[in-house]
């Protein structure tokens, strides 16, 4: 019985003897945890990592991906992935959560990389400076910015054709907006219902932010710390947005499939960011197509301006191995890697950081002809909201803006109820 | 015979070696229930007690937790959002759980009186076949069907003369919107637990009222649904308990909008736990959530005693 006793104990032995070697990598062996987006396929954002994997063959990179919903649940995600114990280095992420992320410890400052580190000089003469700065919080660098976008007014020159309209001018005002919305809109079997809309929308701050910076506004002040929605420019504005639906009936309430009715030609004009082509090109929209225009002002003098924001990668806190993500870091902001994102094939085709990428040929061929506008309406918008409780604001502006879009509360009482919300939210925090 | 006992063969045991065999029983009987004694212990109980725990305290998941005994729960009482979520939540499970267990009940029934034997089969069938799809699933594909200016439901509408419906972007829309799909996955399988419940009532029965000159709605009545009541008493408990959680549905057509006229507590909770990191204050909604649970389930138990008839 002893001697069995003894075998199984040997065998017992063995086996963990096995496992533990099995599972022991070499010791220059070294796994990178990157975060990314899961809308789109893991392999297109393994084509980034080319060039780097044969620079480093000792480096096995784990893919996490984190679903995408807005840029507050993304962040949410990846800091409950991490606090589970995921091992993350490498952080795909925007503008909006790098205050949280900063705040929380969860994201390392840079500057020390970039000050020992003579190679990311070339990165940084040729990265646009105001995205460089909007990946700062509090004078250090969390993020090296990667791609960027804003948003300007597509239109489908067909549908604007068939109405009988020239192309809009880029200083065009309310009521010339008003006036094309209004020849789009058209019900055509006589239903009653209309079959052609001018214009879409929805509530959220990323189609409303335009309106407001065009009308010399915002949804808060520089520094996010004071609600300018009781501003009159702010609540002129979200009135003439939201009459555009109500009032004057050349946009459709609800919710609404606005990049397919563009596409299928039942809507003339739409609110969309450079990464908007990615959509459009598969769906058999060639650049020529459609155009993009300055969002209108309301006296036509206003320069044009829009709303801003930029991602960029950036290196956990955490990360046993900073250096080597240092590396990454530095592959995912080279030329090789992000002239992927000019094609519109790869995981995002959104704008490229680097200035230098801003004419290149495939971006100007896979673009409609006013392309550089959305460099021009960069260089005059605002940011959008990046603060520490970004999410908490997000959530206070859909929660009124929502019921305005439903019609069921006015402009005035959802802007006092926004600035009353918010402004407890920053004094609490 | 105080030292030892006889078994049926004949054999005499002694005391101690039944002893053994017993134990030997049970470490049997425990080694079968272990996996599922371990899931509860890692899956449920583990988690009640830390969420218990955490309820008592400050914590936002990143600094150290602080301990602010039932502050969470006295903030609870005087949130205005999460009293408007409760009262959501409230009328959600009262609707969804009428609707589901009422209309299955009823589909059961009927099915239950069709004499083809393929049709009941296909009935049966068809009626469960929501109940197996993923929520989201349902949910992404009804925020389709229900778009106010595009949708599949509005047209047809249209196309009938009646003006298109703001199914989800209108606040009371929106909630019995959200109250319909809700009954339209769900019913399926409460009309399985009533067909199961109808097959078990004695034909004898029926066939005894019928010599007794009963009609149809006397049998219904006095025999079919009072034998129903152990089926209604465990699909009330089951509907109540899923409607309290209801989350997904809401989250993936109307994030609990417009406003919040279709955020429910769990829909708080999540937002109160992994977007604003407020574990401590999260973990109290949980655990008033339990006990508004708990009690709804023992009030029921205790009443059921009175309508319930168990053959």
């Amino acid at each position: 019985m002893k001697n069995i006793r003894c075998r199984l104990i040997l065998l017992f032995m063995l086996v963990l003897l096995c496992a533990t070697a099995a599972l022991t990598p070499a010791q220059d062996e070294v796994t990178l945890g990157f975060v990314y987006g899961s809308f789109a396929p893991q392999e297109k954002w393994e084509a980034y990592f080319e060039g780097f994997l044969e620079a480093h063959p000792n480096v096995t990179i784990n893919y996490i991906p984190v679903p995408l919903d807005s840029w507050g649940d993304y962040t949410q995600k990846i800091v409950t992935t991490m606090l589970g114990g995921e091992q993350v280095d490498v952080i795909w992420n925007a503008i909006e959560a790098v205050p949280l992320m900063a705040e929380r410890g969860v994201l390392r400052e840079l500057d020390s990389f970039l000050e020992s580190d003579p190679d990311i000089q070339e990165f940084l003469d040729d990265a646009n400076p105001k995205l460089l700065e909007g990946l700062r919080w509090k004078d250090q660098q969390y993020l090296l910015p990667f791609a960027w976008n804003t948003t300007l007014i597509y239109y489908n020159k067909a549908v604007l054709e068939a109405a009988g309209l020239p192309e809009p001018p880029p200083d065009w005002t309310w009521d010339d907006f008003l006036e094309y919305a209004t020849a789009i809109t058209q019900d055509t079997d006589d239903d009653g219902i209309n079959d052609i809309w001018g214009f879409h929308h929805n509530a959220w701050l990323w189609h409303l932010g335009p309106w407001l910076v065009s009308n010399g506004s915002f949804f808060l002040n520089e520094d996010f710390t004071e609600p300018w929605y009781d501003r009159p420019e702010s609540i002129e504005a979200l009135q003439f947005a939201r009459d555009l639906i109500w009032e004057h009936g050349v946009g459709p309430s609800g919710s609404f499939n606005f990049r397919e009715a563009f596409v299928a030609g039942t809507l003339g004009m739409m609110i969309d960011s450079p990464a908007g082509r990615q959509r459009l090109i598969p769906a058999g929209m060639s650049a020529d197509d459609y155009d993009v225009v300055f969002f209108p002002s309301k006296s036509g003098e206003a320069a044009p301006g829009s709303q801003w924001g930029t991602d960029g990668y950036g290196i956990t806190a955490d990360s046993q191995h900073p250096d080597l993500a240092w590396e990454m870091v530095k592959h995912l902001v080279s030329v090789d890697v992000m002239s992927k994102l000019l094609s519109g094939e790869f995981a995002s085709a959104s704008a490229p950081a680097r200035q230098s990428l801003a004419s290149d040929p495939v971006l100007v061929a896979a673009s409609p002809a006013n392309y550089l506008r959305f460099y021009e309406v960069l260089a005059n918008g605002r940011t959008v909201i990046n603060a520490p409780y970004f999410a908490e604001l997000a959530e206070i502006h859909d929660r009124y803006m929502s019921q305005v879009w439903a019609n069921e509360m006015s402009v005035e009482d959802a802007a006092a109820s926004i600035q009353a919300d918010m402004e407890a939210v920053i004094a609490e925090n | 015979m105080q030292e030892a006992a006889i078994t049926a063969r004949g054999a005499i045991l002694t005391r101690q070696r039944i002893n053994r065999l017993a134990l030997r029983e049970a470490m049997a009987g425990y080694f079968f229930i272990l996996p599922t004694l371990l899931s509860f212990l890692v899956f449920f109980l583990i988690p009640t007690i830390s969420g218990l725990g955490m309820s008592l305290f400050d914590w936002d998941f990143f600094s150290e937790p602080e301990f602010v005994g039932l502050d969470n729960f006295s903030e609870l009482a005087r949130d205005k959002l999460f009293l408007r979520t409760l009262k959501n939540t409230a009328l959600f499970a009262l609707f969804a759980t009428s609707g589901n267990v009422g209309l299955g009940m009823f589909i059961a029934i009927g099915i239950n009186s069709i004499k083809w034997r393929w049709l009941k089969t296909f009935l049966r069938t068809a009626y469960f076949i929501p109940f197996v799809i993923s929520t989201v699933v349902v949910a992404l594909m009804f925020g389709f069907l229900l778009q106010e200016s595009t949708g599949v439901v509005n047209y047809y509408l249209s196309r009938l003369g009646i003006v298109r419906i703001p199914w989800l972007s209108s606040s009371a829309w929106a909630f019995r919107s959200i109250v319909l799909i809700d009954v339209w996955k769900h019913v399926g399988f409460f009309t399985l637990i009533f067909l199961a419940g109808l097959q078990a009532i004695p034909s004898e029965l029926y066939e005894a009222a019928l010599v007794d000159g009963a009609g149809r709605r006397v049998r219904l009545t006095r025999i079919t649904i009072p034998l129903l009541t152990p089926s209604l008493f465990f699909s009330l408990i089951i509907a109540l308990i899923g409607a309290f959680q209801v989350f997904e549905s809401m989250y993936v057509l109307t994030n609990g909008g417009p406003g919040d006229a279709t955020r429910t507590v769990v829909m708080l909770l999540y937002r109160e736990a992994f977007g604003s990191f407020n574990m401590g204050y999260a973990a109290s909604m949980a655990v008033l959530l339990f006990f508004i649970i708990l009690a709804l389930t023992v009030t029921q138990v205790r009443l059921g005693d009175r309508w319930v008839f168990y053959r």
